[in-house]
């Protein structure tokens, strides 16, 4: 443990305090509870501004203390988990921000904010675990922090939506805690660490750390929503938006999605997974869950659905970059991380725009809206243009290096799949496009509110305009210093380096 | 100091749409934006014609560290590019003045605008294609514009098979960067070129260039987009194509028999079809885009001769860049004619739009004296490298195809030409200027071209002469006789032969067996509002509704829970057991 260590509990302090008190507070208090949420979510922002500077500078952050006999509480900082606190920091924000306006009027807003800030503590925790068990501990609460959220509504189809989400949650925690138990009986405490730390292993229990890779994956694979155990998400879209953000970018399915990375880089070193000749099987299920996610969002007409099937698809990005092998593959995965959340992010924010402005719930409702709501549209147009690929945009940064990776590798038919998907991509995105900007708009929309001067509420406009900024940004200047590319070479160094 | 300027020079042609479409975005600004359209391409003409070849910018922080230089080829595509921006933005203004949606269109016309320029001036790969991307999506927007049954089905399909071309470059372009070593473009290693991507520069190239099997996008396209919007599609975007292909293939340094048999093969075969099909339209604006296919056919045999004959390679660049610019300026005074010379009320206005016609046509036929037969020249002194086989076959077949297109401009003037009392009530007012300003630069342009005067001493003698004429003359008789054969065979031609050809076909096979995707897959859910005309054809809505409901289905039964909480139970007693009899 050292001084600086402390930082990190503030991190999950400045989360979890704001959550509690936010439990306390009367319903009727509208200002204090907002500027509570945006104090801890702000104060949050500038320390993991401030660990972002440390780790980047070398220094080290650690924290731990025995919580059971044996078995370690640790928390730590790596360049992998900065990446993750920074993203999930950064969007929470935002994501706070949208809240507060989305949610204006409506019931239970102590509750949603009290589980709201739960939720992202687990994330930070998730991002912040320096070894295995302290890992599952945050992912466990993830899961049963987010639940209340997706239920939030308490309609019946929310009822059924976050019993699916419990029910394949709480199996693949399961699973997980199993294969916790079991490594750690092969390995002792396992600590992340780069390259891994099951070396010594890879020859004598090859079997073993083979089938425990399955559960790993199995049991985290559910987060990630990699096919055929995606079902729960495209149900959890019942919730509202500012959610269904949390969910498909900065926590849940990130979650999954870091998990596997940790797994892969931080536990098993991605050489020894290689050896073990487990990334291969890896990379095909990556892939089918690319081209099916693709395939199905094509044929929903509800717009959340279809972005939850395309969420299905864009994480499973990630995972493939990590299942091949090659640094050029591994920052792929890794920017897309953040990539993906960003993107994924606006394109949330903007369907609750519609929702909430016009009452626009379906994608063949959406013609002309571009006219009646060009700000929140053009953010939308960003982002669905960066999920296609469409140069310079985030997402085509991700498509390149995934592309390139897998051809240094040798992997051709992975480029074969990215391409799949980008047309897959265009099929259900442009159409979207094309119905905004370029039909008229009908006499009456389903359900308008008048914000007054603006298209909308500001702080639902202010949300998308700045991830959507952001996804310009990460595309335009990726290959300048400030730019989340540049991280991410820094942890492929640090993973592939000498 | 020179190079500051000249690299300020090369930032301001790519930079200036791009400040263009920014003020566009001010609303009091905009009509004043509009106005100004043209401006933006200034720079760029004048970088074209003045600026110092070898001029270089280097912008490490942008993209993936980009590059933009000036080269020779660069040079000659960016002053045919640049001189159709101007007329044609030029020509918007007037062609315009009434559109409710002349903004949008002058939106996408900038953006279009940007992506071709900065594509012939990129010095990387990946700026070359986040330029060719911009310019394809935008242009897609201006297929679109009309918004018109005709035009809807044009776009969707331009932008498909745009959206088809972009990734297979794309992966190309990966390919050829790990191939290379590296992203810019001076320094690709071509020696150790992969065939991956060859392969899908070939094709993802293609599709832009409108190479035969993957044109059938083009005479749909170029006629549905405004005017102006189609002068740029058919003369200068068709080129990025062309571009793409000369800058990242390696003619020049490898002998490549199956590249150049397919390139000269595909490029005959489009000059004929051009002319099989083009003959039966009855828009002249298909005619135009027709003809654009054949041309480019011929250009491409040109790129194949290359590929054949890499020692003499400079000779027939310097050919390919006499012959693209030809076709452009050329091309491009076609498609702005066609308004004045339908608006054309009076004898005087006739006279002119006459003549504005023809000798753009006459150019493209290869007619004596014109660019058009320094362009066919140029690239016929070229056959000799080959070997004496395809040396004679393109010899005979070469003219033919010139006598194709003498037989297509005759059909395209009985088409366009002014006739006394069809002037419509439309005006034509600011188009004239804009028109014949092309044609006039059609008449000088391929003239500055390096290389072009000594090809000149070529053509002078009588026997040249006689090689220029004779197909023209093929072609002027079957035009006749086809014009007096017209009513007995020629009436019905296009419901045979109709714009987009084989697509055509292909678009109704996939119709059928269901396997298209209509514009949009979400639309048969009956939820358009009143008065949208219905988007998809009910068949393919039918088609596509049974597949989404077959794999709903399958999803369903994936993710009801009792069976997905089944099987992860199942799994979690199988590794109880594991654990069990492992014994950790």
């Amino acid at each position: 443990m050292n001084i600086h260590g402390l930082l990190l509990l503030g991190i999950l302090l400045s989360s979890l305090l704001t959550g509690v008190i936010i439990f306390f507070l009367r319903e009727q208090s509208h200002r204090l509870r907002t500027w509570l949420n945006l104090l801890g979510a702000g104060l949050k922002l500038i320390l993991v501004a401030a660990l972002l500077w440390g780790i980047y500078h070398g220094q080290g952050y650690t924290l731990a203390f025995d919580f059971l006999p044996g078995i370690q509480f640790a928390l730590g900082a790596d360049a992998n988990s900065v990446l993750f606190v920074a993203l999930s920091s950064f969007l929470w924000f935002w994501t706070t921000l949208y809240a507060v306006g989305y949610l204006e009027d409506s019931p239970h807003r102590s509750r949603f904010f009290g589980f709201f800030s739960l939720c992202v503590t687990a994330t930070t925790g998730i991002a912040l675990s320096a070894n295995l068990v302290t890992f599952l501990v945050f992912y466990e609460l993830l899961t049963i922090s987010t639940y209340p959220l997706v239920v939030h509504r308490g309609t019946p189809e929310a009822m059924r939506g976050g019993k699916i989400y419990l029910v394949y949650t709480l199996a693949g925690g399961t699973v997980l805690l199993l294969a916790v138990v079991w490594l750690h009986h092969l390995a002792g405490p396992v600590m992340f660490k780069e390259r891994g730390v099951i070396q010594a292993l890879v020859a004598t229990h090859r079997g073993e750390l083979q089938i425990l890779f399955l559960l790993f994956m199995l049991g985290i694979g559910v987060k990630a929503a990699i096919v055929p155990l995606h079902g729960w998400l495209p149900k959890a879209m019942v919730a509202p938006a500012p959610v269904s953000s949390l969910l498909h970018a900065v926590a849940v399915v990130k979650a999954g999605a870091f998990g596997i990375v940790r797994i892969v880089y931080d536990v098993y070193g991605v050489e020894n997974a290689a050896k073990l000749g487990v990334l291969p099987p890896l990379a095909i299920a990556a892939a089918v869950t690319i081209v099916y996610g693709s395939t199905l969002a094509l044929f929903q007409d509800e717009l959340k659905k279809r972005l939850a099937f395309s969420t299905v698809s864009q994480v499973s990005y990630i995972v493939l970059g990590v299942a091949i092998l090659g640094p050029a593959a591994a920052i792929g995965g890794l920017i897309h991380l953040v990539h993906q959340g960003v993107m994924k992010i606006t394109l949330f924010f903007g369907a609750g725009n519609y929702a909430e402005t016009l009452g626009i719930h379906r994608v063949s409702e959406m013609n002309g809206v571009g006219r009646r709501m060009p700000l929140t549209t053009a953010a939308f147009t960003v982002a669905a243009l960066g999920m296609i690929g469409v140069p310079p945009l985030a997402g085509y940064i991700t498509k390149w290096y995934l592309k390139k990776g897998a051809i240094t590798a040798g992997d051709e038919w992975v480029a074969v799949v990215l391409a799949v998907s980008s047309l897959l991509n265009a099929a259900y995105f442009l159409p979207i496009l094309y119905r905004a900007w370029f039909l008229s708009p009908p006499k009456t929309w389903p359900q308008e509110h008048s914000f007054g001067k603006w298209e909308t509420h500001w702080m639902l406009l202010t949300a998308p305009l700045v991830t959507a900024a952001l996804v310009i940004w990460a595309g335009v200047f990726a290959e300048s210093p400030y730019s989340p590319l540049a991280w991410v070479k820094l942890i492929v160094a640090r993973e592939y380096g000498p | 100091m020179i190079t500051h300027l000249s690299s300020l020079w090369l930032v301001a042609s790519v930079a200036a749409p791009v400040l263009a479409v920014l003020l566009l975005a001010v609303r009091p600004w905009r009509h004043a934006v509009m106005r100004a359209t043209p401006l933006a391409a200034l720079p760029a003409l004048a970088l074209a014609l003045a600026g110092p070849i070898g001029a270089e910018l280097s912008l490490p922080w942008l993209l993936q560290h980009t590059l933009l230089e000036l080269d020779l080829v660069g040079r000659v595509f960016l002053g045919f590019t640049s001189a159709l921006y101007v007329a044609s933005g030029w020509y918007a203004r007037g062609y315009l003045v009434k559109d409710a949606n002349a903004v949008r269109f002058h939106l996408f016309f900038l953006l279009a605008m940007t992506g071709n320029f900065g594509l012939i001036l990129a010095g990387d790969i990946p700026t070359f294609y986040t330029a060719f991307a911009l310019m394809g999506l935008a242009s897609a927007g201006l297929v679109f514009h009309r918004g018109d049954a005709d035009a809807r089905r044009a776009g969707r399909i331009y932008l498909g098979l745009a959206m088809v071309g972009e990734v297979l470059i794309m992966s190309g372009f990966v390919f050829l960067a790990v191939a290379g070593g590296t992203t810019e473009i001076a320094d690709l290693h071509r020696q150790v070129f992969s065939l991956p991507a060859l392969l899908l520069l070939l094709a993802g190239f293609g599709i832009k260039a409108g190479a035969l099997s993957l044109h059938f996008w083009l005479p749909l396209a170029h006629p549905a987009a405004p005017v102006p919007a189609s002068a740029v599609l058919s003369g200068a975007m068709i080129k990025a194509g062309l571009l793409g292909w000369i800058r990242f293939l390696p003619l020049g340094e490898a002998t490549m028999p199956g590249c150049g048999f397919t390139l000269i093969s595909a490029g005959l075969g489009a000059a004929f079809l051009g002319t099989f099909v083009g003959v039966a339209q009855k828009n002249p604006k298909a005619v135009l885009a027709y003809s654009s296919i054949s041309q480019m056919g011929i250009i491409m045999t040109g790129l194949g001769i290359g590929a054949l004959r890499p020692e003499a390679w400079l000779e027939i660049q310097a050919a390919v860049l006499i012959y693209a610019t030809h076709h452009a300026l050329a091309k491009g005074s076609l498609f702005l004619g066609v308004g004045p010379a339908h608006a054309a009320r009076t004898r005087g206005q006739r006279l002119v739009a006459g003549a504005g016609l023809l000798l753009p046509a006459l150019a493209l036929a290869g007619a004596p004296f014109t660019s058009g037969a320094l362009a066919k020249t140029a690239l016929k002194t070229n056959v000799a490298f080959l070997p004496e086989g395809w040396a004679v076959a393109l010899g005979i077949l070469l003219p033919l195809a010139a006598a194709g297109t003498m037989l297509k401009m005759t059909r395209f003037l009985w088409l366009a030409w002014p006739r006394p009392g069809q002037a419509t009530e439309s005006s034509a007012r600011g188009l004239w200027l804009p028109w014949l300003g092309l044609v006039v630069a059609m008449l000088v342009g391929v003239w500055l071209l390096p290389g072009a005067l000594e090809v000149l001493p070529k053509k002078l003698s009588a026997e040249k002469l006689w090689d220029a004429l004779w197909p023209l003359l093929v072609g002027g008789a079957l035009a006749a006789l086809a014009a007096g054969l017209r009513r007995r065979f020629t009436a019905d031609l296009d419901r045979w032969l109709p714009a987009g050809d084989f697509g055509v076909f292909l678009e109704k096979f996939l119709a059928r067996v269901g396997l298209l995707l209509p514009a949009d897959a979400g639309s048969h859910h009956a939820h358009d509002h009143e008065g949208q005309p219905a988007e998809t054809d009910s068949r393919w809505a039918a088609a596509l509704a049974a597949i989404g409901a077959r794999l709903a289905a399958a999803e369903s039964s994936l993710r009801s829970s009792p069976v997905g909480g089944a099987l992860l139970l199942l799994l979690i007693g199988l590794l109880l057991f594991l654990l069990a009899i492992t014994g950790t």
